[in-house]
């Protein structure tokens, strides 16, 4: 009795603590973003958001509609046309490029679950484990990446060069935007659509066939349909993250292809805070509405299991069409993917005279030369180490614990969920723009006035983009963790605090490392809350080093991306190693 | 050793009643199961018992003490699962040594020493290093039932431990248990759904069904003498058959070709079966007035070929060989018989069927009205009805 009322008492005692931890870090920043948004001078006022709505900057023409929607509808009728065509403003640009990312992602991606579904060949498993990469690589790594293979000096124009072809510029074009927005997406809906593949039963073709169906026939009838909500769920997912760019958007497209999350970037560092929070919290709504979306479809599928997947295809083989296909995809293949990763790895050791260090040997010089607002490279490794174990030690008792609640069943469960998975929907930037305005700018309770340090904040902004894996990997092996191995152990003498630690722990390790790699990787990379709480040079991380090296010194560059792309690497090996495989998110 | 009382167990989850009143009560070291179809609430007794699950009302005592409240770990029951539960992260040895952490193994002997003579028990000696996954179904088994025996719990209960296994196995694994639970003297609660494995090896079996007990006894009683008509039809085959009394006790009946030569012991009436132009003398314990209802039952292995007091004839529908037996599906008057007999008195076209009013077990009528319940008019089925195992 003792016993229970403890673990009870305990029960709610973290309850408690995470509640505290989720609303210092990320419920009450919001909300002061939220305020901040419509209100001016210590008056309540929608004036900023009416502005912004009646703004064709924002809306385009939308603006006119919402402005004065009698003389747009007027104007409709009379030439309807004329009316809805011209600039689409900063909104519908923004669903523009994620639109075109998506159909990139889908074009890209749905091939490769085709390959990796229906063919065996060589290292199969691995390309298939090396789809989750992408996910956890840095978005500003990438960024370089793709500077270094698009770039002006960049692989693909120095190839072109030598075969004799005019160059191409794609830097600040939608063109290189989409394409590295396809480099992480295609693979997540490759992923998602072959694991439907695979879970596409052979006997219902089987079947099919013998009632008469072409193979082509059978495909339409009985394959594609079982394929289409992977393909619509990976296509949601990848428009809701385009949505959100951030990193991938500042470095690749500029101000001049701005988003909606980078203009509330811009407006942070013109100090225009009601803006960017009444931008922020349009933004939010929107892509809070496309993920309850997705969430609401993802849950209405169901997920396929298949003991016995259909026999694969050699790839190696006589030339067959089919395999001619698959090549020349392979080929594209090597050009997104392997290209802009190699290219950085390629830079980063080469200068002008050939192979070089002296990249990696500027990170370390720099260091004792370094102006005070000058970056200081190894003072970003170290920082970026720190806030990584912080938020860990942060991330990682919020995970478990909510992990641990949505495995039981309680009134009030689905909106607990909700709250918990809520800040997936919310945008680093306006995280980092609340912790900002909320805790770094100061905060008064009790009568005294708190201000956070900026490292701080940055700590905070990363838990909160990670725990959420943490309970993503966890969450699905607790739920699967067979109840009577607990009541066995109790039923043996153990305490249930004890029957935890003997049993449930040990069992689900896995899961927790995986998470807590996740969780790691998202904090080194994260770029999009960091850039905004990044005051000053002594709390540069290093994806904000490279990006203030981005343009001036590409070698440097490429020579942090590598040590971030180190350390992903080794993150990856620990989410593929103790992974449970989870999709989606 | 522990004797059971349960008195009066509710279990209720939000509309659904899991237990609807349970009430047994188990003998210092005997070999208690609860038997019935899925869903009958014998799993949930057994968790109650374990202390898995809070009673809504009613009580449990062990050795006359109340338990509720008491957290499982304070029960010393040692529970083995139908998936065994071993734990996947530890050793054989590990498993079975698991509650000895929590108590100092019995008479002084050492820990290891008390998992080794546990693995011997099990016959599974020198298996201690392997991993449980390593190990068969039945072999798994019997490391459940040793990690469960180890601490020397006061209670052992068993919930559906063999439905994994093959029937083979299964046969040999239960005499196995029974005489391992003899020999130690624990008191044992087990859960089946399987009733020829319930009789096989229980000193009580308690025949559940929808939350309630339906009849306890020794398994000979529950097979002989069927309380309610869903305890004859689910321990073993059965031939049902329902009338109304046509006249009072000790007469017999005009188409009683046997005539009255044999007079049986107590009082007996004629029962019109329903549908069927025949009339059969059964043994009943009370005066039955005419028009009554009554509902009785004739074991397969009752029923002769052309000999007993009460005749029929049927027809033979189809036989399945058993090996040592032969079941006889008859068709009689738009209804299934069943008849148990050996291949060598194999009956073939129409025969001739009898049995004795004293083979009759009368379930509802003038000897036994407490049976006459309105929850079990099961309106629609079969007067005359047989189940399969």
């Amino acid at each position: 009795m003792v016993v229970g009322a403890l673990e009870r008492n305990g029960l709610v005692l973290l309850a408690g603590l995470t509640s505290l931890l989720l609303v210092v870090t990320f419920y009450y920043p919001v909300g002061v973003v939220l305020v901040d948004s419509v209100s001016a001078g210590g008056q309540w006022t929608l004036a900023t958001f009416a502005s912004i709505l009646t703004d064709p900057f924002y809306f385009g023409w939308l603006a006119r509609a919402i402005g004065d929607p009698g003389a747009f509808t007027r104007r409709l009728i009379e030439a309807p046309l004329a009316t809805v065509s011209g600039s689409l403003g900063l909104v519908g640009f923004t669903a523009y490029q994620a639109l075109l990312s998506t159909i990139a992602s889908v074009a890209l991606g749905v091939p490769g679950a085709f390959v990796l579904a229906r063919f065996e060949f060589r290292g199969r498993r691995t390309i298939r484990s090396l789809t989750i990469l992408p996910f956890v690589m840095p978005t500003i790594m990438v960024a370089i990446g793709f500077v270094s293979m698009f770039g002006e000096n960049g692989t693909l124009n120095r190839v072109l060069e030598a075969l004799g072809l005019p160059e191409v510029n794609l830097m600040f074009t939608l063109s290189i935007v989409v394409l590295a927005h396809a480099f992480y997406d295609a693979p997540l809906v490759a992923r998602v659509t072959a694991a439907a593949w695979e879970g596409v039963d052979p006997r219902l073709i089987e079947s099919a066939r013998s009632l008469g169906a072409s193979r082509r026939r059978a495909f339409l009838d009985i394959t594609a349909p079982q394929l289409l909500p992977a393909v619509l769920t990976g296509a949601l997912l990848t428009f809701v993250f385009s949505f959100l760019s951030f990193a991938i958007v500042l470095a690749l497209g500029g101000f001049e292809l701005a988003t909606i999350e980078v203009w509330i970037y811009n407006q942070v560092q013109q100090l225009e805070f009601a803006s960017a929070a009444a931008l922020a919290t349009i933004e939010s709504v929107l892509s809070l509405a496309l993920t309850y979306a997705y969430l609401r479809y993802e849950a209405a599928q169901e997920i396929a299991r298949n003991a016995r997947p259909s026999d694969r295809i050699p790839l190696v083989g006589s030339l067959t069409p089919a395999r001619i296909a698959v090549f020349g995809y392979l080929a594209v293949v090597c050009v997104v993917f392997v290209g802009p990763i190699a290219s950085m790895i390629v830079a980063s050791v080469t200068g002008d005279g050939g192979l070089t260090l002296a990249n990696y040997r500027f990170l370390l010089e720099r260091q004792a030369a370094a102006y005070d607002f000058q970056v200081r490279p190894l003072g970003a490794i170290v920082n970026s180490l720190a806030f990584a174990v912080g938020s860990l030690l942060l991330s990682i008792p919020i995970g478990v614990f909510l992990s641990v609640l949505s495995t039981r069943q309680f009134r009030g469960r689905k909106a607990l969920d909700a709250l918990t998975m809520l800040p997936l929907a919310v945008s680093g930037v306006v995280v980092g723009l609340g912790l900002l305005r909320g805790l770094v700018f100061g905060f008064e309770a009790f009568g005294y006035r708190f201000t956070v340090t900026g490292a701080l904040a940055i700590v905070a902004a990363h838990a909160v983009a990670a725990y959420p894996f943490v309970v993503r990997n966890l969450t699905p092996m607790l739920g699967s963790l067979d109840s009577r191995l607990t009541e066995s152990a109790r039923s043996l003498g153990a305490s249930r605090v004890r029957a935890l630690y003997d049993i449930e722990l040990p069992l689900v390790r896995p899961g927790l490392v995986a998470g807590a790699a996740f969780a790691f990787a998202i904090s080194i990379g994260e770029f999009d809350s960091t850039v905004i709480l990044a005051t000053g040079a002594d709390s540069y991380t290093m994806p904000v080093a490279i990006e203030r090296y981005l343009g001036r010194r590409l070698g440097p560059a490429t020579a942090m991306g590598c040590v971030l792309l180190f350390v992903t690497s080794v993150s990856f090996v620990l989410i593929e190693r103790f992974g449970g495989g989870g999709r989606g998110l | 050793m522990t004797t059971i009382d349960v008195e009066d167990l509710r279990v209720e989850y939000g509309e659904t009643t899991a237990l609807n009143g349970v009430s047994l009560a188990v003998e210092e070291g005997d070999f208690f199961t609860l038997v019935g179809p899925s869903g009958c609430g014998k799993t949930t007794t057994l968790r109650v018992l374990a202390g898995f699950e809070a009673p809504t009302s009613g009580r449990v005592l062990f050795d006359g003490e109340d338990v509720r409240g008491t957290p499982p770990e304070e029960r010393g029951v040692g529970v083995v699962f139908q998936n065994y539960a071993l734990f996947p992260h530890m050793s054989v040895a590990e498993n079975v040594g698991y509650g000895l952490r929590f108590a100092a193994p019995p008479e002084g002997t050492s820990k290891r020493v008390r998992i080794d003579e546990l693995l011997e028990l099990v016959d599974l000696g020198g298996m201690g290093e392997r991993d449980p996954e390593e190990l068969s179904g039945g072999q798994q088994q019997r490391v459940a039932l040793a990690r469960a025996l180890a601490p020397g719990p006061r209670l052992l209960m068993l919930d559906e431990p063999m439905s994994a296994l093959d029937a083979r196995l299964r046969e040999r694994l239960r005499v196995q248990v029974k005489e391992l639970q003899s020999e130690l003297g624990v008191t044992t609660v087990y859960v089946t759904h399987d009733q020829e494995e319930a009789l096989a090896i229980s000193d009580q079996v308690a025949v559940m069904r929808a939350g309630r007990i339906e009849q306890v006894g020794t398994p000979r009683d529950v097979y002989h003498y069927p309380a309610t008509r869903f305890a004859a039809e689910f321990v073993g085959d059965n031939n049902l058959f329902e009338g109304r009394a046509t006249n009072g006790p000790g007469s017999s009946s005009p188409s009683n070709r046997s005539g009255s030569g044999e007079e049986t012991e107590g009082a007996s009436a004629s029962v019109a079966v329903d549908g069927a132009e025949t009339v059969f003398e059964v043994p009943t314990a009370a005066t039955a007035s005419a028009g009554e209802p009554v509902t009785f039952c004739v074991r397969p292995e009752r029923l002769r070929v052309s000999g007993g007091k009460n005749r029929f004839r049927a027809q033979v529908a189809s036989t399945e060989f058993l090996g040592d037996v032969t079941r006889v599906r008859l068709e009689w008057n738009d209804r299934s018989i069943v008849l148990r007999t050996s291949e060598r008195e194999l009956p073939t076209g129409t025969v001739e069927l009898g049995f004795d009013p004293a083979d009759v077990r009368v379930l509802n009528g003038p000897s036994d009205s407490k049976h006459d319940r309105g929850d079990r008019a099961e309106e629609g089925m079969e007067s005359v009805s047989t189940r399969d195992e």
